[in-house]
């Protein structure tokens, strides 16, 4: 498994689609803390902790990078038929498949790292310290803190869906819409479907609505501080990469290469 | 060279796409040693045995061995093969180099210098910074050579895979398939649409059509089968026999049954060998010159008329 994923990190550092990648995502983000640098010496000052507790609204943006470092580490298999170098050399497909979500995780996490010190990093470079009546620099940092242990998991599970969706559809494309169906429109289908059914049926799609990635994400800008809430994050967390991974997998055993 | 072990071996494999039968029963058996020389038109099954014994594709009936292993122990004997099947496929934003370096850091092959000699082998360790995707069929060709052969396999499966090579090309292609095959005892398992350059290096044929194997046979038994001969029908062929080597001094000639003589000599002046037959009282009934190559045997066999 080492090896396999040294080789996948070595593709995606020979690959200029990577650096492509983060660097637009550092420069969106150069240009949204110069918003507030331009605020500042204009006229509304926003101190450093105010900007950068701003993350918590964008958690959205890691469901996206998921779907993003997924094509990278992916790089078209089905679409270059590469996948039968593997498998003919007798590397388990299991093997193949966990290895390249752990790819995609480090990849993710890689950019997670550089993106969030770039962007706090910019804004204590632009930004005044002093807080007022906004949050201090502590205090943003431990919003944004806690928002990062309750987005990882979140983000890793969403990355076992990309993952999943990368080896069972093929297509980068098609990939990407039914990623973003599961993770991003499925939760509200199933609430309307919810409303609309009666009985236990509708009680049950109802139930299982607030444990997708995104909506649990969003809730935790209301709990910041909750420990029990970052508990039940983990978990569902690990239930999304669970069922994910055992789906793509089966799926990925019986697929024909060609 | 083979030791009558075999490295790949079918039994009544089966492969089914709905109702049409890719594979219908296939039999055969790839000796150690052997160049194994995959004849059949397309649509045969050659693909589709090949992608089997790769595991890109799970049969739906009877057996495959590898090295003796089957079901799901074959994977692991898979590390000892090389295999090029259909067009060869690499990342089409990375360089000859940097691909067999992936496959190199992925197999845990040791050494980087691993990748320079493969590249030096098969001719491409000039192609510098240029990406797949740049490359021409025959680079590609090349390349899908060089990861088949970057592991030392015991086994490779080829399968059309002088498609695109110029005629250089082809020719340093069969003097690396000689080399591994004698030098590093290679078993090889090749499929080609070109019959007369598989007839240069093959030691062993299969000729398969709809999904079957229909015969496979040594290259020099293919050889005898094939050689140029006066068929001579008689009507007593022992006295036929004894004229031959008595009144035209050879022996070179078969007697088959059904009073046939089947003479490798006097191709060049047939009529000596009808004047000495019938001087003698023998009854020619018939006298045809029999004679093919691979490709005329394997058209024969079908049934003639479609190209392999």
């Amino acid at each position: 498994m080492l090896n396999y994923i040294r080789a996948e990190c070595y593709k995606l550092l020979h690959r200029p689609y990577t650096y492509i990648a983060l660097g637009v995502m550092l420069a969106l983000e150069a240009l949204y803390a110069s918003m507030f640098a331009f605020h500042t010496a204009h006229s509304l000052v926003t101190p450093f902790g105010a900007a950068v507790v701003t993350i918590t609204g964008m958690g959205v943006i890691g469901f996206c990078v998921c779907m993003l470092t997924g094509d990278i580490v992916f790089a078209a298999q089905y679409k270059n038929s590469t996948l039968k170098n593997e498998v003919s050399f007798g590397l388990s497909r299991a093997r193949i498949y966990l290895g390249k979500f752990i790819a995609q995780t480090l990849l993710s996490l890689a950019y997670l790292v550089v993106m969030m010190a770039f962007f706090i990093g910019l804004c204590a470079a632009v930004l005044p310290m002093e807080a007022g009546d906004f949050f201090s620099a502590a205090e943003g940092l431990s919003v944004v803190g806690y928002f990062l242990a309750v987005g990882l998991p979140l983000w890793i599970g969403a990355q076992a869906v990309m993952c999943m969706c990368l080896f069972l559809v093929n297509g980068e494309m098609a990939s990407s819409f039914f990623y973003a169906g599961v993770v991003f429109v499925l939760e509200s289908v199933l609430e309307v479907a919810g409303l609309l059914l009666e009985g236990g049926a509708g009680q049950m799609l109802l139930k299982a609505v607030p444990y997708f990635p995104v909506r649990m994400l969003n809730e935790a800008k209301a709990v910041v501080g909750d420990w029990s809430y970052l508990g039940q994050v983990w978990l569902v967390g690990a239930f999304w990469v669970i069922v994910s991974t055992a789906v793509g997998l089966y799926g990925f055993y019986r697929k024909e290469l060609k | 060279m083979n030791d009558n072990t075999a490295v790949m071996a079918a039994y009544g494999l089966k492969k089914a796409y709905g109702a049409c039968m890719a594979l219908d029963g296939t039999n055969m058996q790839v000796r150690r040693g052997d160049i194994y020389g995959l004849v059949g038109r397309n649509g045969a099954g050659k693909t589709t045995l090949m992608r089997m014994v790769t595991g890109q594709s799970e049969p739906t009936g009877g057996e495959l061995e590898l090295f003796g292993a089957s079901g799901k122990n074959m994977r692991v004997q898979r590390s000892r093969t090389g295999a090029m099947i259909e067009i060869p496929s690499f990342s089409p934003f990375l360089t000859a180099r940097e691909n067999l370096e992936y496959y190199r850091l992925q197999r845990g092959i040791p050494g980087r210098q691993a990748v320079d000699e493969v590249l030096e082998e098969v001719d491409l360790a000039e192609t510098g910074k240029k990406k797949f995707k740049s490359f021409s069929l025959g680079m590609k060709q090349r390349l899908g050579l060089a990861l088949a052969l970057m592991n030392h396999p015991d086994f490779l499966i080829l399968d059309e895979p002088i498609n695109g090579l110029d005629p250089e090309g082809v020719a340093e292609f069969r003097q690396i398939l000689r080399r591994l095959n004698q030098e590093r005892q290679t078993t090889i398992l090749i499929s080609s649409h070109i019959l007369s350059e598989l007839s240069t290096v093959a030691t062993w044929y299969g000729f398969m059509e709809q999904g079957r194997i229909l015969e496979e046979i040594s290259a020099q038994a293919l050889h005898d089968k094939c050689r140029t001969c006066l068929r001579l029908e008689v009507d007593d062929a022992a006295k036929a026999a004894a004229v031959l080597q008595t009144q035209l001094g050879t022996d070179k000639f078969e007697v088959l049954p059904g009073n046939v003589v089947q003479l490798y000599d006097c191709l060049e002046d047939p009529k000596r060998a009808s004047y000495a037959l019938a001087q003698n009282g023998v009854a020619l009934l018939a006298m045809e010159q029999k004679g093919a190559d691979l490709e005329a045997y394997f058209l024969n066999m079908i049934g003639g008329g479609r190209h392999a």
